[in-house]
């Protein structure tokens, strides 16, 4: 296959080449983004030392403790008090944001990271919501990653018992009205988790649930919570006493009264609907192909996902034998996330965890701070604004000084677009005035930002 | 040097060749420009006011008769109060807001608040922001399905100051987004490269013209062009120079009609302060954006209203670490040349313990959309169907604020 090939697969199904790394793809670049589905990558070296969920649970509830033994403090003390759980709160996300990055800068299956990105995306959990702060970035490791070579079905179910989900959709706080918890308090539903289930994880906006099954599905849901006792494996716990009794009939299938299992067996269901198959099928394609992309790729994708029964590995590999994959090399503007990620593969240098948050705050996107349930987008209109556009040449700026007195500019549009750059790019590059600024015009071109 | 009228997009690389001077700069940027006022060019700015302001603080009842004893240690004394009328006072270190009221062209709305009755910042912002009754009842901004609406023929319809553009401008219309915190233009020699470069990929080179147009604006006539620029600081000054380029930007023939402006740093849980603090120095950055966007906006503030709303409103009375926690009702600042000013609007619920909200914040009884509405409609024109239909979803109960325009 021709070397645009392998630069359409390391930037289609990857952040980009490495220094050398197109000419090792080159030799079957659709072989070598395959052999990346295996479950073996759900594990980095990165993540080495970071808290499994039911950890992270029970250091939340200690500091919530922490803050309640305040009352009793000076006004000095709770100052401190408050500063320094602040401080260990930052450091502990600017750690797990900077690991998540570094798994995908330095693994050597970054399809495999790709993915979690995207799902981690689909299924968004913020930490612009306080609570849920501790908690985004265990939810990538202990419910995308291991799920990434499963069925969608296994993802959705592990997905809606995350601690993180509950808290961040406020599961924790909807009691059936006719629960013995919600007799006695007087409390009431949080449609919040249903909603969103069905609109952004599920079946998507049109695809053919009403308010009615929105109701059923957050009564199925009533009682599934946090474990705050730290026993559980995974952080979740079932409260019956918070349950809605009776039968359920979600878009038109009765559920018999179930406990738990009715919302687990209602997530079964939702999975395996054509809806949730052109739903998932249409996220993939705009997510990897391109923010507009032809009918039959999706069509071709959700029917891959429907005869699978949503078994994921299947629909990537229908992905990757796409005639649609294989041809236009740049249609699609990569995120600023993906931007950095790349710029760092192809300058192959590494920076201070400081300094990595501050790229991503500079841009806009933070790791795990999506600013609602419904994720980043994933169209280049959201992204390509003059300023975002100003602070992206910043940041190729700012790698390029670090790097030119050790490279060759040549070199690196060689390594990173040489099979796609345009002759106005070369002709930009070749009549620069300083290595640092042919180098900055290598990262800021077109064909860097694009794939 | 006359100002020519330059219909189609001009490119800066063919401008720093020399075939125009500086003085056109304003111009230039591959903004469409003409001069001619038309209908449609009324200007809107909402400045977001995130962390939940203290409305009691900033716009005082002081004469209501359960004032001292309600707020307890966080009732302010006479000497930090400018007085309005019998009734109602401003935190002295409202100046220009003061004087914007005297004059006629600023207002103040109290026991103001979004349809969301719970505490969480998050949920709240995004019902501030996305304009429905609940959080998440919409996927965009109230902002940007009205410029949906309006259709303005513009390069940049909308315009959010700072790195990224908030839930309330986000949606189906493309806006763009200008801050004075980064590191301004590149020098001009990357520029001329990086321009070369972008001219074969159209979505690169618009993002970068359009980026080049803004700044030049906000630069004072490119004089300061490929300079670093400072600003984007807290505190009246620093927030003073951004809103004198902001409202350069906005008042530009042609400029943005709808602008976001977000303030941070209103969660005063501790030690918020009477005259003076953590409290008086945000609301003097408030009041110098009121003040320079004024000045800025020129003649065309005539046809400006700049409304400024928070989340939620915090506790009446104070807690245990001289802060307020979080309450339900505040105030919203709204001024402009259409203004019917110098008057506080919106019924007043009583600081009794029986007349608070839940026994202890300030009951709500003005909707925020009530006003919105009156700005869409009033100030904007848009008609009330349309707001109804593609803006505020049922709504339609909810009377617009219309005394509050002349």
């Amino acid at each position: 296959m021709s070397s645009v090939a392998a630069f359409i697969a390391a930037n289609r199904f990857g952040f980009g080449p490495r220094p050398g790394e197109l000419a090792t793809i080159a030799a079957d670049p659709a072989r070598w983004a395959l052999a990346q589905l295996d479950s073996r990558y759900a594990a980095s070296p990165a993540f080495k030392g970071l808290p499994p969920t039911p950890e992270v649970v029970q250091s939340a509830l200690g500091q919530l403790q922490q803050l309640r033994k305040m009352k009793d403090a000076n006004a000095e003390e709770q100052r401190r008090m408050v500063r320094d759980l602040q401080k260990n709160l930052r450091g502990d996300f600017i750690e797990e944001a900077a690991a998540r990055t570094r798994a995908a800068i330095d693994s050597p299956a970054p399809f495999f990271e790709r993915l979690t990105h995207f799902w981690g995306n689909h299924f968004t959990v913020s930490a612009t919501k306080r609570q849920s702060l501790p908690l985004v970035a265990a939810f990538e490791r202990d419910v995308v990653r291991p799920h990434i070579m499963g069925t969608f079905g296994s993802m959705l179910l592990a997905s809606t018992r995350h601690p993180a989900m509950i808290t961040y959709l406020d599961n924790a706080r909807s009691i059936g009205p006719q629960s013995r918890a919600g007799r006695r308090q007087g409390k009431g539903l949080n449609e919040n988790l249903a909603r969103e289930v069905l609109e952004l994880h599920s079946l998507g906006v049109n695809g053919g649930y009403t308010q009615d099954d929105v109701i059923a599905l957050a009564k199925m849901l009533t009682g599934w919570t946090v474990d705050i006792t730290g026993r559980s494996r995974d952080g979740f716990l079932f409260n019956a006493a918070a349950h809605e009794p009776g039968d359920k009939t979600l878009l038109g299938i009765r559920f018999a009264e179930n406990g738990e299992n009715e919302a687990r067996s209602a997530l079964e269901s939702l999975a395996l609907h054509p809806s949730c198959a052109k739903f998932i099928a249409g996220k993939l394609a705009r997510h990897f192909i391109s923010d507009t992309p032809s009918a039959a790729s999706v069509n071709t994708l959700a029917q891959s996902y429907m005869r699978s029964g949503g078994n994921l590995p299947d629909v990537y590999r229908t992905l990757l034998s796409l005639p649609e994959v294989w041809q236009a090399p740049l249609p699609k503007v990569k995120t600023p996330n993906d931007f950095i990620i790349s710029l760092l593969r192809a300058a192959d240098i590494d920076i201070d965890n400081m300094r990595l948050a501050g790229a991503f705050r500079e841009l806009g996107q933070v790791p795990f701070s999506a600013p609602s349930p419904a994720g980043w987008s994933d169209m280049a209109q959201d992204w390509l604004g003059g300023e975002a556009l100003l602070r992206r040449i910043d940041i190729a700026q700012g790698i390029a000084n670090a790097l030119h007195t050790r490279v060759s500019p040549a070199d690196v549009l060689e390594h990173t677009i040489g099979p796609v750059a345009s002759d106005t790019t070369r002709t930009a590059v070749r009549r620069a005035g300083s290595p640092a600024e042919a180098l900055t015009l290598v990262f800021a071109s077109p064909e860097f930002q694009r794939r | 040097m006359t100002r020519k009228i330059i219909d189609t997009p001009l490119s800066r690389r063919l401008l720093l060749q020399g075939l125009c001077g500086a003085a056109c700069l304003p111009m230039m940027g591959g903004m469409r420009l003409s001069f001619a006022a038309a209908p449609g060019d009324a200007r809107f700015v909402f400045i977001i006011l995130r962390g939940a302001m203290d409305g009691l603080a900033a716009a005082v009842p002081y004469g209501d008769r359960y004032y001292a004893q309600a707020r307890g240690g966080m009732a302010l004394p006479a000497a930090a109060l400018t007085r309005l009328d019998d009734f109602y006072a401003l935190h002295k270190s409202f100046e220009s807001f003061a004087a914007l009221y005297q004059a006629g062209e600023g207002a103040i709305v109290h026991a103001v608040a979004t349809p969301y009755r719970e505490r969480s910042h998050f949920d709240a912002q995004n019902v501030l922001e996305c304009g429905a009754e609940r959080p998440n009842g919409a996927r965009d901004g109230w902002l940007n399905r009205a410029l949906g609406v309006m259709q303005p023929a513009t390069d940049t319809p909308g315009l959010a100051v700072g790195q990224t553009i908030p839930l309330a401008l986000q949606g189906g219309v493309a806006v763009g987004s200008w801050s004075p915190s980064g590191d301004g233009l590149p020098a001009d020699a990357l520029l001329i490269a990086l321009e070369g470069m972008y001219s074969g990929d159209a979505a690169f080179e618009t993002a970068l013209s359009q980026a080049v147009g803004l700044h030049d604006i906000a630069d004072d006539g490119g004089m300061g062009m490929g300079k670093k620029r400072g600003g984007g600081g807290r505190g009246r000054e620093a927030m003073e120079t951004t809103l004198a380029a902001v409202g350069k930007i906005l008042s530009a023939p042609n400029g943005p009609r709808i602008a976001t402006i977000e303030i941070g740093g209103w969660d005063t849980h501790a030690q918020q302060g009477l005259e003076q603090g953590a409290l008086a120095n945000n609301f003097a950055a408030l009041d110098g954006a009121f003040g320079a966007l004024k000045k800025s906006m020129g003649a065309l503030w005539g046809q400006t209203v700049v409304l400024a709303a928070t989340e939620f409103g915090r506790t009446v009375a104070g807690n245990g670490t001289g802060g307020t926690d979080h309450g339900t009702a505040s105030c919203a600042f709204i001024a402009g040349g259409g203004v019917k000013g110098g008057k506080v609007y919106g019924a007043w619920p009583g600081l009794d313990k029986t007349q608070l909200y839940q026994g202890r914040d300030l009951r709500p009884t003005t909707d925020l959309r009530q006003v919105a509405k009156a700005v869409l409609t009033r100030h904007i024109g848009l008609g009330a169907g349309d707001v109804e239909r593609h803006i505020f979803a049922n709504s339609t109960n909810l009377r617009a604020m219309d005394e509050l325009f002349v």
